[in-house]
């Protein structure tokens, strides 16, 4: 018998043969060994093809699109990013202001520590106690400058320097981290 | 009618859902950048062509036909897309064109060529040449593999979306898996 043509093999591969067409094939492929190899190249290459190699896509696509279609979409995150930053930002002022180390921001809203009972004077004392403790903190952090570097830049810059530092750093992570479980989980 | 995952994210699409599209689009856009990629081999217009298909897809959403697979229907949009940009941009696909018998000649002179032929070649290794080949065949061949392969369309669907009659359609894919396998075969890749 001939040698079968390509086009056979293929769809003797794909089974697009009709049932006499397909049993002539295989007992010619079975004692033929030219036939057989062509078969097997088919194979592979059937198989390759199945599997497509993908490139990724630049980054750039999701932005733009979501940018073009949702403006400010985007910049959801960061924006609640800038909002939760002011609010840091407006505590450490209000705290440097009044001086939280002495109670005073309790007694900026004229609460004594008596009267401290309700809901919102119990958050105050408690944002009290937080920052009280920074305060410590930074003390000490510029009590050591101070000795090692012989630089005085005052608690207050400190705690803020500290403050702008951390926000970057939660900014950082929140895009690099999250983002990429997000992603990776959705995909 | 059960809804299939594509299905019930569009449905949220159309009720104003953003991270619902976000989610779609994050699953298509492989497939799509790299169908663009394969079928202009430019990847400058192919992120453009890419973020012009999802902006597309997103103002005719509400067109969407749910008796159909959403992916059939996406891919035809983007095929439709791409052959658009191939006619105004005739020039410069054939200079590409031109380019890939470059990369042929690459492949040939530097290639892995084994003289035990394929059984010492990783599968791997295979797919990935066997992709590169794809890159530099006939754009009428290899728009069809792409759409076979790439998409996963059937041969009836890609006569649908081509145009060709589906005869002409199988016999251009085997005209391609021939061309292939002489390549393959050139570069000994594969057994004589």
């Amino acid at each position: 018998m001939k040698c079968l043509s390509n086009e056979k093999i293929i769809r003797y591969l794909e089974k697009s043969l009709n049932s006499v067409e397909y049993s002539l094939s295989r007992d010619h492929i079975l004692s033929c060994e030219k036939c057989k190899d062509t078969l097997k190249n088919f194979e592979i290459l059937e198989s390759a093809l199945e599997k497509p190699e993908l490139k990724d896509p630049p980054i750039e696509i999701e932005k733009y699109v979501m940018g073009k279609l949702f403006p400010g979409f985007s910049h959801i995150a960061s924006l609640i990013t800038l909002i939760a930053a002011s609010f840091m930002l407006l505590i450490a002022g209000i705290y440097i202001y009044f001086d939280f180390a002495n109670d005073s921001m309790i007694q900026a809203f004229q609460l004594t520590k008596d009267q401290a009972t309700s809901v919102i004077s119990s958050a105050v004392k408690f944002v009290s106690v937080i920052f009280s403790g920074l305060f410590t903190i930074f003390k000490a952090i510029n009590t050591l400058l101070e000795v090692i570097l012989n630089v005085r830049i005052g608690t207050e810059v400190t705690g803020l320097i500290f403050a702008f530092i951390l926000i970057m750093i939660s900014y950082l992570i929140y895009n690099k981290v999250f983002l990429k479980i997000k992603d990776s989980r959705q995909n | 009618m059960k809804l299939d995952e594509d299905q019930s994210l569009i449905k949220k699409i159309v009720k104003g859902d953003k991270r619902a599209f976000e989610k779609l689009m994050k699953k298509y856009n492989r497939r799509i950048y790299n169908f663009i990629y394969r079928m202009i081999r430019d990847e400058e217009s192919s992120m453009e062509l890419t973020q012009e298909f999802f902006i597309k897809i997103y103002t005719v959403i509400y067109k969407y036909n749910f008796q159909y697979k959403f992916s059939t229907w996406a891919y035809r949009i983007c095929y439709n897309q791409v052959i658009d940009h191939i006619r105004k941009n005739q020039v410069q696909i054939d200079s590409l064109d031109a380019k890939d018998i470059k990369q042929k000649q690459i492949l040939d002179h530097t290639g892995t060529q084994l003289k035990d032929g394929y059984h010492n070649l990783e599968k791997e290794e295979i797919k990935s040449i066997v992709w590169k080949v794809v890159d530099t065949i006939p754009l009428k061949y290899r728009e069809l593999i792409l759409l076979r392969y790439l998409q996963g369309l059937k041969y009836d669907e890609i006569a649908d979306f081509t145009g060709l009659p589906v005869g002409t359609v199988k016999n251009r894919i085997f005209k391609a898996k021939e061309i292939l396998k002489m390549e393959m075969l050139k570069n000994e890749m594969f057994k004589q």
